[in-house]
């Protein structure tokens, strides 16, 4: 009838009971994920508007220094488009792992008090972000009408590529949250793996452009994947299959892996914290 | 005891932790300790050592001990929070913690949306939240700031409104750590009710604290740990005297034989007496009577130049009440030889009702040479401290010297 709940020193971990408390406690997940939305912008003066700003920002720099300044080929595509089109899900990814790296830490008030599985402190970054990464693909989705970009079937793969860039948020920040647990470096580590990423990622400008030589070492990066797959779907760019599978199965290497830690790790991080 | 009635069955429970070193860190540590391989033995200390215990399905326990027993250890252990070292838990039911007040509150939000992040973070279901909505915010009594966001509430608010969720969560093992030491008088006699009212339910409610008054009236049994093992676990009032007996009773004795002391040893204290006015020796302290602590000191150099004996005096949760230092008020002694004792007297014992400690310490030219913490208690009773023999409410407060005209 009643629960019971057997801990003992040293009995393996119990990875599967683990994942489904996870489910159990979706609405913590919830409720994590709507106190940053609400928090980020709160009490800033243009609220909600810097969800725009920001992406806009970086759009404009990356046409200026690729589209005006270098004139990288974009397939046709009006540079601007091109750009934006890159960076929807790149931002996303960045925002995610960014933030997941700290939030354990960050809610040490929380962990040190109470039990509740910590996956889903990291978790909840990756959909804090959606609403940013709404407000991207809206902002995106005005400029195509006003570039009259035509839609076709193609345009509905759009949403594979993007539920792939969450996969990507949730793996990676679940490997960031546990590391940085580990090894306070990674906080300063972090930004500075996210900056060289940025420039790898074809966000300005196309993978074609990337000597033969070097693609299997680009294709690594499974945003590479995402973002020529994204701008596939919306202007029929070329798109090399190699790309989308590299990226498919780094993600999930990744991300099984990343939890296998993370749960490893689980049973410490009170002690470590 | 038969087994179907235990809500918690503990069997060699231990939990150690490295002194010092933890095991977070950077990468350079990290890979140090890897190639210094295993064999490399680590200090370690036991939080709890060996603890066997049985809770009964509907007892109300109090858990006591000082400072670093291993009660809190314990309690994260029963949550989950930390994984035992050694040992076995079985918990037959649902389990939750009170919360520490304001924890997993965001002062952003609202009343209403702090209700719904507390309860779920608690471990309650949003159905859960929205069913007992109405009951949480009338015990809380803030209808009108529902909307409001918390970090406009006084201090008091944010005690009710927390504890108004936490005390709405249902599970089968409730276990609270000092959180009823917050909140208006009124207020925490209602929460104690609610509590007393849940515990008539079969709930079982594991509660650490050190306030002994509310100990007493909650809980049936109690527990005394000290240094990471069970003393004592019977009646809550007998639990309570031996805690307290402990360090009247034995402890002024025991000063010389201490070994968890830190420092040179230059210069070591042996020991501590309390005493009243003309040197009696005393197991209680009335407010506002002279009180003496006489320390002895013992020396085995020729240059114990410039001694400061200092005495901090805490309460129960462990904060500071007043430091009496001999170098502050008078001068450090220039020089003491073996048994030479120092006597700090206090005309006027400013301190209300309740339990306090004294941490002693010695420095000898500036460097330390002994330090021991917890030297003894000190049980403060009733007094004459103002004439009419009255003092306000127990266990918080200094008293000063007032008139009113």
């Amino acid at each position: 009838m009643a629960i019971t709940t057997i801990i003992e020193a040293g009995s393996p971990v119990q990875y599967w009971r683990k994942i489904k408390e996870c489910w159990q406690y979706r609405d913590l997940l919830r409720m994590l994920s709507y106190r940053d939305i609400r928090v980020r912008y709160a009490q800033t003066f243009l609220g909600m508007t810097w969800a725009i700003i920001n992406p806009l920002v970086s759009v404009l720099l990356l046409y200026f220094v690729f589209g005006v300044v270098i004139k990288v080929d974009t397939q046709g595509v009006p540079p601007l488009l091109f750009s934006m089109a890159g960076i929807c899900s790149w931002n996303y990814f960045s925002r995610v792992v960014g933030e997941a790296g700290g939030s354990v830490i960050g809610a040490q008030s929380l962990v040190k008090k109470i039990y509740f599985p910590r996956l889903v402190i990291p978790l909840s970054k990756s959909f804090s972000a959606l609403i940013d990464l709404g407000i991207v693909l809206l902002i995106l989705g005005g400029m195509m009408i006003i570039y009259q970009v035509p839609l076709q079937w193609q345009t509905l793969m759009v949403i594979p590529f993007t539920l792939l860039a969450v996969l990507a948020g949730i793996a990676f920040g679940i490997w960031v949250a546990a590391l940085t647990i580990r090894f306070r470096d990674f906080t300063h580590i972090l930004p500075l793996i996210l900056r060289i990423g940025m420039f790898l990622s074809p966000i300005a400008y196309s993978s074609t452009l990337v000597p033969p030589t070097y693609k299997w070492a680009f294709y690594l990066n499974p945003l590479t994947g995402i973002i020529e797959g994204f701008r596939w779907a919306l202007f029929n760019t070329s798109l090399e299959l190699e790309a989308v599978w590299s990226s498919i199965a780094v993600i999930l290497i990744i991300m099984i892996a990343g939890i296998w830690y993370f749960l490893k790790m689980d049973q410490y991080i009170a002690d470590i914290i | 005891m038969s087994t179907n009635k235990a809500a918690i069955v503990i069997r060699g429970l231990s939990k150690t932790y490295q002194r010092g070193k933890v095991r977070r860190g950077d990468i350079r540590t990290s890979v140090q300790s890897w190639w210094s391989g295993l064999g490399n033995k680590k200090e370690e200390f036991f939080a709890l050592k060996d603890i066997d215990l049985v809770i009964n399905k509907g007892d109300v326990v109090g858990i006591v001990g000082p400072n670093g027993a291993g009660k809190s250890t314990l309690l994260k252990l029963l949550s989950r929070i930390t994984f035992p070292t050694k040992g076995r838990i079985v918990i037959r039911g649902t389990l939750s913690s009170m919360l520490e007040v304001g924890t997993g509150f965001h002062p952003e939000l609202t009343g209403r949306e702090n209700i719904y992040l507390n309860g779920a973070i608690i471990g309650m279901r949003r159905e859960e939240v929205n069913r007992k909505l109405d009951s949480i915010v009338s015990f809380s009594g803030l209808e009108d700031f529902l909307d409001t966001p918390v970090k406009h509430y006084s201090s008091g608010m944010y005690v009710r409104l927390a504890f108004s969720v936490a005390s709405h969560l249902e599970p089968d093992i409730l276990l609270i750590d000092e959180v009823l030491a917050v909140g208006d008088h009124e207020f925490r006699q209602k929460c104690m009710d609610r509590l007393l009212d849940v515990s008539g339910q079969g709930r079982t409610i594991i509660m650490v604290s050190h306030q002994m008054s509310y100990l007493k009236e909650l809980c049936q049994s109690g527990i005394y740990l000290h240094s990471g093992t069970i003393q004592y676990h019977g009646k809550i009032v007998d639990t309570i005297n031996h805690y307290i007996n402990h360090f009247t009773t034995v402890r002024p004795l025991q000063v010389r034989d201490r070994q968890d002391r830190r420092g040179s040893g230059i210069v070591k204290l042996v020991g501590f007496k309390t005493l009243g006015k003309n040197k009696i020796p005393l197991n209680t302290i009335a407010a506002g009577h002279e009180v003496n602590f006489q320390i002895q000191l013992e020396t085995n150099s020729a240059n114990a130049f410039n001694v400061t004996v200092q005495l901090e005096c805490y309460d129960m949760y462990g904060h500071l009440c007043f430091v009496a230092n001999n170098a502050i008020s008078n001068s450090s002694l220039p020089k003491i030889y073996s048994g030479d004792t120092i006597t700090c007297h206090l005309p006027k014992f400013p301190l209300n009702t309740g339990m306090y400690f004294i941490n002693a310490s010695i420095h000898v030219t500036n460097q330390l040479a002994d330090e021991v913490l917890h030297i003894t208690t000190l049980d403060v009773e009733h007094g004459l401290f103002y004439p009419t023999g009255k003092l306000p409410q127990a266990n918080k407060g200094f008293l000063v010297d007032y008139t009113w005209s």
